[in-house]
């Protein structure tokens, strides 16, 4: 008995101990935190580029951030190649004008095997306890993958015309595609580069094979580049099924009035996700203003601004999303073998994507 | 009429005075300056895109000398079919934009069509409209079955709903067509202008009809402008990037500027390098066109403007004067009017492409015109605009001058220079100017935006000036000079007075272009700089076509402003005497 309450006495001294040590080591890392936002804070400004335009969700992450520290953010929306063109020309001059980098997880996976990115160190918010994450924001930090910062998440649908092709003609699934009763029915994201097609074939290989890949090519009837416009064109019945929109992409039409001549099908073999990344790029010239940025993308306050959007992309699963239909990401059963991971990201994407090319070719969809 | 040397135009006999005098001449110091502004607007980023091609990675980061870019370009034969279909669409493009423009041109400037300024007007207002949301209108106008028109024709006819369909060659060449002819219009409207119309009547005296006259008296003179014009319409067609990406890759027909695309944008990691070449063989290809327009001009004589002085008499068109009216308001009406209609609406629309009354709303505008952002796009591209237009008026003028009037030996490598920027696509020579510019102190400014443009508006610029002056006769200067005026003095006198037609011209369209132009802007104009052609682009590709149709109008709506302003500047000019329509 005397050793039992002697031992809970030590556990009891150790417990406190630890306690102690985790209250230091909080403490600490509150102080070295508040370093951090006070040099950010002097930086005064960051230069943040991502994919797109700028929308209602960025322009009011960064009013909201300049009103909470102070520190101006610039806009910097660019596409992959643009971007990649020019902070590689600025680097080569020592002129490195950005910060961070926000794009889909692929390109962020990309910067980190070549070394672009670099270390954002601890951030309270990713550190911050009972937060229901969608994916771990530090899903390939804590692999020793890079430093991509997880900070949204997405998913693919069906997008399919309902007088083309009725509900009860399907397609209930990704798998279905190879029926040949969809022959001319499909307009599919042209697999080239990042684009939604080519995760679409990426996927679509690995689940399924060759033959698979080769009898929904069969099907197709027109390639498009122009991603967002064609979620219009199934909508208008230029086109049966679209292969395939992000809840972003779908959300524009989800603006028509009810009913909608269109439906969006959650595949029952699985919505094949996608993750956005921020990077701190390599020469960021204001890194802990971009650092206490990227803290505050994960906030609460911040997710929920893009929720707001109707179809808005996020990472925490405490917010509210302003189309409940628009967010199944949250929910449903992912793709087989749903691999969106460091080393697809940053090299399977593109070789996995590559096997649709031959089949294109076969059809005549492409030379 | 006087008579050329061996070369476009007639050179002034300079005056003659000491040697040591005359090397400070402006006119001695002229032609090396300008070659020097010139290599450093135009080759050196052309060498970095030269330098890019034998770079085994992007210039400015580690890499090694390397054939390899150029053997994969040259061994695909990819390469070969993307050129043949690129040249299948150009060629009838620009046949087509051609005769078009050049018939819209002559009824207006020569004829007595009726309206005769409203139709100027109407195309030139053509001009204005931005290619991106233009497109778009089209996607949404002619898709077969579905789209607007074709719906209409179904409605009309059994079947008409499967006529239209803008997804095919086609489709590409009539657009396309549509989309130059405003251009080369305002290229060769002002030498019509310029032509003296005692010719015309000596035909007509001599029994000539209408046609023949077209044909035997206005064509041949015309022949400068014409050639300009339509290699300059050639390269355009040659790259076009909006029309064939967003119409071509549906039908499977891929160009050359959609094959540069996805060599720079496509992969896994852009090959920037193999891009390039297919640059540099589309600059070879419109090169020799520049070599074959100088073959085709030498040793003849184009000028009808003299010291005689002259006065234009419309030609009588009879009836066929309400059929050519006819003619070019149909051609607005299709090919203007409804793309900006579309474009209008869609401002107005919940959702772009879907027109109806219950998603009407003003939320695009109102957003539009409340952001600060939008504010600072406006001015900082209106003030690019102005200075872009007006620096690369002067510095084309002077090109014009060196490579028409006088004898500088480096004069056919100067044209050569000041060609090079518009026959590189936007795509690559954008990088040409990243790298190259990046360099200097004033990146990141807007400055380095404007050099941008005025490089890229020097080929038509200078091409406008050279088909305006190589009809203007020698014995003006000639005589200015005689009667002891400076070389300054006589080309601010004589020569400005007699091109300010060209000059306002000019000005319009390297204006808009400078406006407009979204290739050879989007990647210098970064955090700082904002240009309206950027934000119409993103927000259009992006999913905010509403917000981008609102940008759209007020872009049009700036370049509309800065046309009226230059012919309000520029009306008495225009309307000197010898010069009315």
């Amino acid at each position: 008995m005397k050793r039992r309450d002697a031992l809970s006495q030590i556990g009891s001294v150790l417990g406190l101990a630890s306690l102690g040590t985790a209250a230091n080591a909080q403490t600490e890392s509150k102080e070295s935190w508040e370093q951090v936002v006070a040099a950010a804070k002097k930086e005064g400004l960051v230069v943040w580029s991502f994919f797109g335009a700028p929308g209602a969700a960025t322009e009011r992450q960064a009013r909201e951030f300049e009103q909470l520290y102070g520190i101006r953010v610039e806009l910097a929306p660019a596409r992959t190649g643009d971007f990649e063109a020019r902070w590689n020309a600025e680097r080569a001059a020592g002129k490195a004008s950005i910060d961070i980098r926000s794009s889909g997880s692929p390109e962020n996976r990309r910067l980190a095997a070549r070394g672009l990115d670099q270390s954002f160190g601890t951030l309270p918010a990713a550190a911050e306890p009972g937060v229901p994450w969608i994916i771990d924001p530090l899903v390939d930090v804590k692999a020793g993958n890079g430093h991509t910062l997880m900070t949204s998440a997405g998913g693919y649908f069906i997008l399919v015309n309902n007088r083309l092709c009725p509900p009860e003609k399907g397609p209930r699934s990704y798998k279905e595609l190879e029926d040949p009763k969809y022959k001319g029915l499909i307009v599919l994201s042209e697999p080239i580069g990042p684009s939604p097609g080519s995760r679409w074939a990426a996927y679509a290989w690995k689940a399924y094979g060759d033959d698979h890949l080769r009898k929904v090519i069969d099907n197709v009837k027109a390639l498009t580049r122009a991603e967002i416009e064609a979620p219009k064109q199934i909508a208008r019945g230029e086109y049966g099924i679209f292969i395939h929109p992000t809840q972003v992409g779908a959300a524009d039409i989800w603006k028509l009035p009810k009913p909608h001549p269109f439906r969006l099908v959650v595949p029952e073999d699985g919505v094949m996700l996608l993750t956005g990344g921020t990077s701190l790029l390599k020469d960021a010239p204001h890194p802990n203003a971009a650092r206490v940025f990227m803290n505050y993308t994960l906030t609460k306050s911040a997710q929920q601004i893009n929720a707001d959007d109707p179809g808005g992309p996020f990472i925490r699963k405490d917010v509210t999303p302003k189309v409940p239909e628009l967010a199944h990401f949250t929910t449903a059963k992912p793709f087989p073998n749903n691999p969106d991971t460091y080393e697809f990201g940053s090299k399977l994407f593109f070789e996995w994507s590559a096997k649709a090319e031959p089949y294109l070719k076969a059809a005549g969809l492409k030379k | 009429m006087a008579t050329a040397e061996g070369s476009i135009g007639h050179r002034a006999e300079p005056a003659r005075g000491p040697r040591s005098r005359r090397s400070l001449r402006p006119e001695a110091l002229l032609p090396l300056a300008l070659t020097v502004l010139v290599a450093l607007l135009v080759l050196y980023p052309l060498g970095m895109v030269v330098f890019g091609t034998f770079w085994s990675a992007a210039p400015g980061q580690p890499g090694w000398l390397t054939l390899e870019n150029w053997s994969t370009v040259l061994s695909d034969p990819a390469t070969y079919e993307v050129l043949l279909t690129s040249l299948a669409i150009a060629v009838p493009r620009t046949v087509l934009a051609l005769v078009l423009a050049t018939a819209f041109a002559w009824c207006i400037a020569r004829t007595n069509t009726p309206g005769k300024r409203l139709l100027e007007g109407l195309l030139v207002f053509m001009f204005f409209l931005p290619e991106l949301p233009w497109v778009l209108a089209w996607m949404l106008l002619g898709a077969p079955n579905v789209g607007l028109l074709s719906q209409w024709l179904g409605a009309l006819v059994p079947g008409g709903e499967g006529l239209i369909d803008v997804y095919s060659y086609g489709g590409l060449i009539v657009l396309g067509a549509a989309r130059s002819a405003p251009v080369l219009f305002l290229f060769i409207l002002p030498a019509l202008l310029a032509m003296d119309a005692t010719l015309e009547e000596a035909a007509r005296m001599a029994g000539a009809t209408a046609w023949r006259t077209l044909w035997r008296i206005n064509f041949p003179l015309l022949l400068p402008a014409l050639l300009a014009s339509g290699i300059l319409s050639f390269v355009v067609a040659m790259e076009s990037f909006e029309l064939p990406q967003l119409l071509g890759t549906p039908a499977n027909i891929f160009v050359f500027t959609t094959r540069i695309y996805d060599l720079a944008y496509g992969g896994h990691v852009a090959n920037f390098g193999a891009a390039m070449v297919l640059a540099l063989i589309l600059l070879g290809l419109t090169g020799s066109l520049i070599v074959v327009q100088w073959r085709l001009l030498r040793g003849r004589a184009y000028t009808t403007v003299s010291g005689r002085g002259f006065k234009a008499q419309p030609l009588d068109l009879g009836s066929g004067r309400w059929i050519a009216f006819g003619a070019i308001l149909a051609f607005f009406v299709i090919f203007g009017a409804l793309p900006f209609i579309v474009l209008l609406l869609n401002s107005f629309m919940e959702l772009s492409g879907f027109i109806s009354w219950e998603m009407l709303t003003t939320t695009h505008w109102r957003n539009a015109l409340g952001r600060d952002d939008v504010l600072k796009s406006i001015t900082d591209t209106l003030m690019v605009g102005v200075t872009a237009a007006t620096l690369g008026v002067v510095v084309s003028i002077f090109i014009s001058y060196v490579v028409t009037r006088t004898g500088w030996a480096g004069r056919k490598v100067l044209d050569m220079m000041a060609w090079a920027p518009w026959a590189i696509p936007g795509l690559v020579m954008s990088l040409g100017f990243l790298w190259a510019f990046v360099w200097l102190p004033i990146y990141g400014t807007l400055w380095v935006v404007v050099l941008a443009l005025v490089a890229r508006g020097l080929p038509v610029a200078s091409r406008f000036f050279t088909s305006t002056m190589v009809q203007l006769s020698a014995e003006l200067e000639e005589s200015a000079r005689v009667h002891g005026g400076s070389w300054l003095r006589t080309f601010l006198r004589i020569w400005l007075p007699l091109l300010r037609p060209a000059v306002v011209g000019a000005w319009i369209l390297l204006f808009v272009i400078a406006v407009r132009v979204l290739d050879i802007v989007i990647l210098l104009a970064g955090p700082g700089v904002r240009m309206l052609s950027v934000d119409i682009f993103l927000w259009t590709v992006t999913g905010r076509q509403e917000a981008g149709s609102v940008l759209a109008l007020i872009q049009t709506v700036l370049v509309i402003v800065g046309y009226g302003v230059a012919r309000l500047l520029a009306r008495r000019a225009l309307q000197q005497p010898g010069q009315h329509r």
